[in-house]
């Protein structure tokens, strides 16, 4: 199964993409680090094999 | 080498302690469970850790653990969101560890010789994975490895019902970055979760050489309360005691004793050991603390009898019942009703509570 993640260019914080997909914009969870992360920051590829196989990133 | 350290779940069997924290961050002698990881990682020579966040408790454990530098490492955070399985959190560190070798510790285990010898097993043979196990007497209530007379692992499964081998797999994993290769190429379990084990069947099956390591000395996995506190006791055994506290001249204190600087044990109370004892808290008179007991911070005994128990602090024990086996929650008050009317116990348990009474 392909894990999909973005990195805060900031931090390094790494945040998974059904995080981000719940969240859509979310503040980096990294300790202090001020970053705002979007689902669409994913490269389009990503974001559109994550939205065709949804189903997989449930539980 | 880099260290992933997977801190997710939802420490269901720890209720009702896990309603308002991680179970990783339960105190064993009086230091979160994490922090054994953090230390074993380190010991091994592992400095850079990417600690796997779920859903539960993300905030308190990156308050303990900051950027990581209080305990001697640098902490990336990863946050896996739900909990899709051990190889989906695993995957979830492919950018953090960046092409090096790196080794998965499960957050809630706790082991008494560390892994310094599951590392150095792995480096010194050129394999795609190392796995720690540990002889078990119920090998069908675990993930179980066949292995050679090298040491190779050939197979493994889930909870047999006829098991190859009596090697259980204790959340120790050592890999290469092509785990993630195998992990891209498997598909989520009956349960919907991505499996670690079938990650590395998938090593086997592709021809990997899998090492294996038998650990020596006690594993621990603290997913209940009867194992938080066979892990106290077992920790509590090695205790270097330090009785940097007061303790008063008619106090009795007897074994190891690790008394907390700012820490007290006052005049008729009996204190025996291995027994650890946290900041600023005081043992008061007509108190009895037993072997294997750890008190967190700023908790307060009197006239009680405690043993073999976990307290993990901003407690006040003021019960002359005896307290023995047990796990008591943060900010507990558990106090006396001798003399009042009518007579009974008198309990406001939150949800999950275990009470024998």
């Amino acid at each position: 199964m392909r894990v999909i993640t973005l990195e805060c260019p900031d931090c390094g914080t790494v945040v998974a993409a059904n995080e981000l997909e719940d969240n859509r914009i979310m503040k980096c969870p990294g300790n202090d680090c001020d970053s705002v992360l979007r689902f669409d920051d994913l490269p389009e590829d990503d974001r559109s094999f994550y939205l065709e196989n949804k189903e997989q990133y449930r539980l | 080498m880099k260290g992933v350290l997977l801190a997710g779940g939802t420490g269901s069997r720890l209720r009702p302690i896990t309603h308002t924290g991680p179970k990783q961050l339960v105190p064993v002698a009086n230091k979160p469970v994490i922090q054994y990881a953090i230390e074993d990682l380190r010991e091994a020579g592992i400095s850079e850790i990417g600690v796997v966040l779920g859903n539960k408790g993300r905030e308190a454990i990156q308050s303990f653990l900051g950027d990581g530098s209080d305990f001697g490492v640098e902490i990336t955070y990863i946050v896996q969101g739900r909990p899709l399985g051990l190889a989906h959190a695993v995957g979830c560190a492919e950018s953090f560890v960046d092409g090096d070798d790196f080794v998965v510790y499960l957050g809630d285990n706790m082991l008494k010789r560390g892994i310094v010898d599951v590392v150095d097993g792995f480096r010194t043979g050129g394999f795609d994975a190392g796995i720690a196990l540990q002889e078990v007497d119920n090998p069908t209530q675990f993930g179980i490895a066949d292995v050679d007379e090298d040491g190779r692992v050939t197979h493994l499964v889930e909870k047999p019902d006829d098991p190859p081998s009596n090697l259980a797999l204790i959340g120790i994993y050592v890999f290469t970055p092509r785990i993630f290769d195998a992990i891209e190429e498997i598909e989520p379990s009956w349960r919907g979760e991505l499996e670690i084990t079938d990650a590395i069947q998938y090593l086997l099956d592709d021809g990997g050489a899998i090492d294996s390591q038998v650990v020596e000395g006690w594993w621990k996995d603290t997913g209940k309360p009867e194992d938080v506190l066979e892990a106290n006791r077992l920790v509590l055994e090695d205790l270097e005691a330090t009785r940097a506290g007061s303790i008063d001249t008619d106090a009795k204190v007897e074994g190891r004793v690790d008394l907390a600087e700012s820490s007290r044990i006052e005049s008729g109370a009996v204190v025996r050991g291995p027994v650890s004892i946290a900041e600023n808290t005081t043992v008061e008179t007509g108190t009895y603390v037993g072997p294997y007991t750890a008190i967190g911070a700023n908790s307060t005994v009197r006239n009680a009898h405690i043993e073999n128990s976990v307290v993990v602090g901003d407690t006040e024990i003021t019960t002359s019942g005896r307290i023995i086996d047990s796990l008591i929650g943060r900010g507990a008050a558990i106090g006396s009703a001798e003399g009042k009317l009518p007579e009974g116990r008198r309990l406001v348990v939150g949800e999950n509570s275990q009470l024998e009474l």
